[in-house]
């Protein structure tokens, strides 16, 4: 025990004689946890967003469409519509955590305004249930939702073909029974969400006016189905399947593509995090060994003055372990600054490189900080751990050496 | 007296025939515009000007049709070696830049042909009318000199058709269509086709000329015009294979 104090208290004092060298590595592993922790934080923050640009403008928890509708389902196959029934919605209604639900009936038309013509999907909708399912509403930039006619579209969309509020134009489609049909409105809203999807290629109609022109009476494409909360879509969904009959096909929200090319990015994002961790360990190592190196001469000293090799393999070990401490707590520290700092002002990156939805991300605006505890548990460990484990072998070599080899300086 | 019967029986003859045409029915009508506009095989040279605005593209085309199959090339420098097969519902482009084939189905086929008027819906509809709509006859007008019967076709049931309702006005004497409007579903106009220009090829009269007009886009017409057409014409059974098209 008294040795053991010992080694501790002559660590510190080596620590504190070479103030430089503990500072520099200590400031090795400390910019490496910053760099990491920002950019985990940066990176869940996008993930985040991009969840909730998914969930909150287009996709929801739970989506529920015919078996066949699904399969086809980037054709909009009007021939494979439902019903959906009394029975169903009230099944629906009963799932726990079930907060509101939406039908929808979405079809691909073309946009003209008299002069040009775009392919959009038009999407019918009633407002009132479609407020309470997703925020598209709060997104308004000019006007609002229709009541029985009119068209509702992304403000983008609409300046690409220079239309505003109040203009009218024409959608071109075919009906269930693939005759064309058109649908002429008065354009009573315009939207700027962060969904570049919504804002660029969706146009809101009225459900029944959609019915109507496509000939589908009382069907409709998809009933989307939100909860209060998204981790209970699972659960949620196995007890919708019990009470749906066959046909019906209820998807929750992480089986969805997006969801899916979501998470091919994160599995991206996490290898670059990997790739920073293992060039932080790297520097951790390098800094390690090269002190060792450094103190041939003073282990031949310490071990002619009667400390033993497992002693000097512990001192150095001690010493590593404590400035691997001081490095990633001072680390963590300043991970935490720089995640206050980016969820306070976020980085808006559209500055830089313009919209983003161009690179195939959904989001728009600035993005901030997420808080993960879990980054710097792990991150604090990893160091910590590198620090240790890189010291032990480079002290092996160095107290190994012969006392007088060692003081004569032939140990490099 | 021999001549007196003679010149009865003319008379009898020229009053059946004149009674017997304004007793014609629609579907009469419809079956002889169908005798004379729809090909069951044939070998077309035409070519085709595109005008959007101020804008004029023009094309031109060479198309063998045999029943519900039709290979057409693209002749015209920028679009050469380009071809469409329609194989029954199915329809092919072969870009010949590319080497590739493309099949064209589901929402591009609403498009319009090489950026023209008419879709690739619409060269696809290759059934005779008759099979297609139920007629009636809403009128008679004179047309471009011409005396027409006005028809008014409503899509049978299940007929897969791009537009639910086409009033047409058809020659009263030559049974071919002068004038057509074709509407949606819910009874907007979205297209007009005027036939400009009509000759008598291997005993049937058949438009040259014809012009598309887009109802919902201002200023977009197409002009198609036959160079050459021969009818009933033999054509080898591989001429609609994915190979010929490649080759």
């Amino acid at each position: 025990m008294k040795n053991r104090i010992f080694l501790i208290r002559l660590a510190l004092r080596n620590m504190m004689r070479r103030k430089n060298r503990t500072f520099l590595t200590a400031a090795v592993i400390s910019a490496a946890i910053l760099v990491y922790l920002s950019l985990d934080s940066h990176l869940a923050s996008m993930d985040e967003i991009s969840y909730d640009n998914i969930l909150n403008f287009s996709s929801s928890h739970i989506q529920l469409t015919t078996e066949a509708y699904w399969k086809d389902k980037d054709e909009f196959p009007l021939e494979h519509l439902m019903t959906p029934g009394e029975d169903l919605l009230e099944a629906v209604s009963r799932t726990e955590g079930f907060k509101a639900l939406s039908p929808r009936l979405d079809f691909v038309a073309r946009l003209n305004d008299g002069i040009d013509e775009l392919p959009v999907i038009a999407r019918g909708i009633e407002p009132a249930k479609e407020k309470e399912v997703f925020l598209v509403e709060e997104y308004f930039v000019e006007g609002g939702f229709f009541e029985e006619e009119g068209i509702v579209m992304g403000a983008e969309l609409a300046s690409l073909m220079n239309l505003a509020a109040g203009d009218y134009v024409t959608l071109i489609f075919r009906t269930r029974h693939e005759h064309f049909n058109t649908i002429d409105a008065e354009i009573t809203g315009l939207l700027h969400t962060p969904n570049p999807e919504v804002n660029e290629n969706i146009v809101y109609v009225p459900l029944e006016a959609a019915r109507r022109a496509l000939d589908t009476e009382n069907m409709v494409s998809h009933i989307m189905v939100r909860l209060s909360d998204r981790k209970l879509a699972a659960r949620a969904v196995s007890y919708i399947s019990e009470q749906l009959n066959e046909e019906i096909k209820a998807t929750p929200w992480h089986e969805l593509e997006a969801v899916a090319v979501n998470q091919a990015k994160n599995a991206g994002n996490n290898l670059i995090l990997l790739i920073i961790l293992l060039i932080a360990g790297l520097g951790i190592i390098n800094s390690v060994i090269l002190s060792a190196l450094e103190r041939v001469h003073e282990t031949g000293m310490m071990k002619a003055m009667g400390l033993e090799e497992k002693d000097l393999v512990k001192l150095f070990v001690t010493e590593s372990a404590a400035i691997a401490v001081i490095g990633a707590a001072a680390g963590c520290l300043m991970g935490a600054i720089a995640i206050m700092f980016l969820r306070r002002y976020g980085i808006d990156y559209t500055t830089f490189f313009g919209d983003l939805s161009q690179y195939g991300i959904p989001m728009i605006g600035p993005i901030y900080g997420a808080w993960s505890p879990k980054s710097f548990i792990l991150v604090f460990v990893f160091s910590v751990s590198v620090a240790v484990i890189s010291s032990i072998f480079p002290s092996r070599w160095a107290a190994r050496k012969e006392p007088v080899e060692a003081l004569q300086g032939k140990g490099h | 007296m021999k001549i007196l019967k003679t010149l009865l029986l003319f008379s009898f003859a020229a009053v059946f025939a004149a009674v017997s045409l304004a007793s014609m029915s629609a579907e009469e009508i419809v079956r002889r515009r169908d005798e004379n506009e729809h090909l069951e095989s044939a070998h077309v040279i035409a070519n085709m000007i595109i005008i959007s605005r101020s804008r004029e593209t023009e094309k031109t085309m060479e198309t063998l049709i045999s029943g519900d199959n039709s290979l057409t090339e693209f002749t015209n420098p920028r679009d050469r070696g380009t071809r469409f097969l329609k194989r029954g519902q199915d329809l092919f482009l072969f870009f010949p830049d590319a080497e590739d084939i493309v099949r064209i189905s589901g929402h591009m086929l609403n498009q319009g042909m090489m950026g023209s008027d008419w879709s690739y819906r619409d060269i696809m509809e290759s059934d005779k009318f008759i099979d297609l709509y139920d007629y009636e006859i809403t009128g008679r007008e004179e047309f471009e000199g011409r005396e027409c019967y006005i028809l008014e076709g409503t899509a049978k049931e299940g007929a897969d058709v791009s537009y639910y309702r086409r009033i047409s006005w058809i020659d009263s004497e030559r049974f071919i269509c002068l004038k057509e409007e074709l509407y949606a579903r819910g009874g907007r106009l979205l297209k007009e086709y005027f036939v400009t220009e009509t000759r008598e090829i291997q005993g049937r009269w058949y438009p040259v000329r014809a012009v598309m007009e887009n109802r919902v886009r201002a200023d977009s017409r197409t002009v198609f015009e036959v160079e050459s057409i021969d009818f009933d014409i033999d054509i080898p059974e591989d001429t609609f294979t994915i190979e010929r098209l490649r080759r």
